[in-house]
């Protein structure tokens, strides 16, 4: 399997895989089920938003900017911790990229 | 938790079974009939919406209902995953195939008493063992996760050792659980009958406990006499050395009403498959969320966790009362007609009392 994780970019409009998804069980977060594995991951409230926001139509950059006006305090490195929370999400088969940009 | 994570769903009051001890049937106040696809189906979608990740379909014997795929790839498409009790009298090859196809069978129990027709058949009825033998067998082949309910009774105690063996050793299985009947159900026909007495519930505890030690991890059990020796071990244990368990001297024995549902075969929602008389809403006209959320009944069941067992007439002076659970609320209205007290079964200091004088010098040895 091709790993895109890494060419992930602020500019990416990843896609999720819609056999997932969230429940949001407490106000810190909830867990991200995949009915096809039985895998149970838990998000915290970070997590659990950015994945709510990855609706396929939005960049990287853009969810970003909406995640700075929900978390105060959000610093400089908020921008690489998305990127690796992203290709986390690719590795785990929770997200992939929009057909036209598979090779 | 805003929806349940789990919801058990007798799916049909139909049994080709007339299992002596069974604890669905017989249950005083409880409509046994059943629902059309369609109900099921709209259900499956209201499961979707609410996000619930499993369900375990049960009966009765689920797979009588002939639309029974159907019901599955309702719940394959509601992105749920599901497991499944059953005899195993319907499990053919064909069946095992087309479950297996789905991806989304993570459970497969088969329930099975013995070694042997002769043990198994005593309590579950005439030619019922080798077709659960045969299913065990090709759902195994088939590649399904399955794995074997062996009901502890008076009659199979001395035979547990061969079934192990038979189990785990001849077919290979990964693990089985036990249990032992349960005062739900039969008893209202039977009466104490069919129970473990006293003494033999003590000598299923023993051998259990050998087995236990002979196939680490895989012989398991929430209930009956294994779960009943590890329990009260861990309660004599503290007691002894005068340690208080923590989280314990009050009703905490559930915790299922924090993460599941039960629906009966009439649609009725219920606290759990346990306690089928207290009827929380219908589906189809009652919300899911709703009733998760805010019916009385169910957030009264809750509320059993500060219950403190001091309370209770029949604790007054227990030794364990700081060490006790006070265990399971459908026991307890099964044979207390309360849910919110301790349920006598699963009493520690009442085990022992029944147990007698040569009981116990067996139990402390």
């Amino acid at each position: 399997m091709n790993d895109f994780s890494m060419q992930i970019t602020l500019e990416t409009v990843p896609v999720p895989n819609p056999n997932l998804f969230l429940r949001e069980e407490n106000k810190r977060g909830g867990v991200l089920f995949d009915p096809d594995t039985g895998s149970v991951r838990i998000l915290n409230i970070t997590a659990a938003e950015t994945w709510k926001l990855l609706d396929g139509r939005r960049s990287l950059a853009q969810i970003i900017e909406i995640l700075k006006q929900q978390f105060d305090g959000m610093d400089d490195s908020a921008e690489e911790k998305l990127l690796e929370l992203v290709r986390k999400f690719f590795r785990i088969g929770a997200l992939g990229l929009p057909a036209e940009r598979t090779p | 938790m805003p929806t349940p994570r789990t919801v058990d769903l007798e799916i049909t009051s139909r049994c080709n079974a007339r299992c002596r001890y069974c604890y669905y049937q017989n249950n005083k106040g409880v409509e046994y009939q059943d629902l059309p696809t369609s109900s099921w189906l709209e259900f499956f979608d209201e499961l979707g919406r609410a996000m619930v990740m499993s369900v375990c379909l049960m009966g009765g014997e689920p797979l009588l209902r002939e639309d029974f795929f159907d019901l599955i790839d309702g719940i394959v498409k509601n992105r749920m995953r599901f497991q499944i009790l059953t005899n195993g009298t319907r499990a053919t090859r064909e069946f095992a195939k087309r479950l297996r196809k789905t991806g989304r069978c993570f459970s497969i129990q088969v329930s099975l008493d013995g070694s042997r027709a002769e043990v198994h058949e005593l309590m579950r009825g005439k030619g019922s063992f080798e077709p659960a033998l045969q299913a065990i067998k090709v759902l195994k082949e088939e590649g399904l996760p399955i794995t074997v309910r062996v009901t502890v009774h008076g009659s199979n105690i001395d035979d547990l050792q061969a079934t192990a063996y038979l189990l785990l050793d001849e077919l290979g299985l990964p693990n089985f659980s036990t249990n032992s009947i349960s005062a739900l159900g039969s008893r209202a026909k039977y009466g104490d009958n069919l129970l473990l007495t006293p003494a033999q519930r003590l000598q299923a505890m023993k051998v259990l406990a050998l087995l236990d030690k002979q196939y680490p991890g895989r012989i398991q059990a929430t209930a009956g006499p294994l779960a009943d020796w590890k329990m009260f071990g861990e309660m004599e244990a503290a007691r002894l050395g005068d340690n208080p368990i923590p989280g314990r001297g009050h009703l905490v024995g559930c915790g299922c009403t924090f993460s599941k549902i039960g629906v009966r075969s009439d649609g009725a929602y219920v606290p759990c498959i346990m306690l089928p008389q207290l009827v929380l809403g219908y589906i189809g006209k009652d919300s899911l969320e709703e009733v998760w959320r805010n019916s009385g009944l169910l957030n009264g069941l809750r509320r059993r966790i500060s219950i403190p067992l001091d309370s209770f007439d029949e604790c007054e002076g227990c030794e364990y009362l700081r060490l006790c659970t006070g265990n399971c609320p459908g026991t307890a209205l099964s044979l207390s007609k309360d849910p919110n007290r301790p349920s006598p079964e699963t009493c520690l200091r009442k085990f022992k009392h029944d147990l007698g004088a040569e009981g116990l010098s067996i139990w402390q040895n």
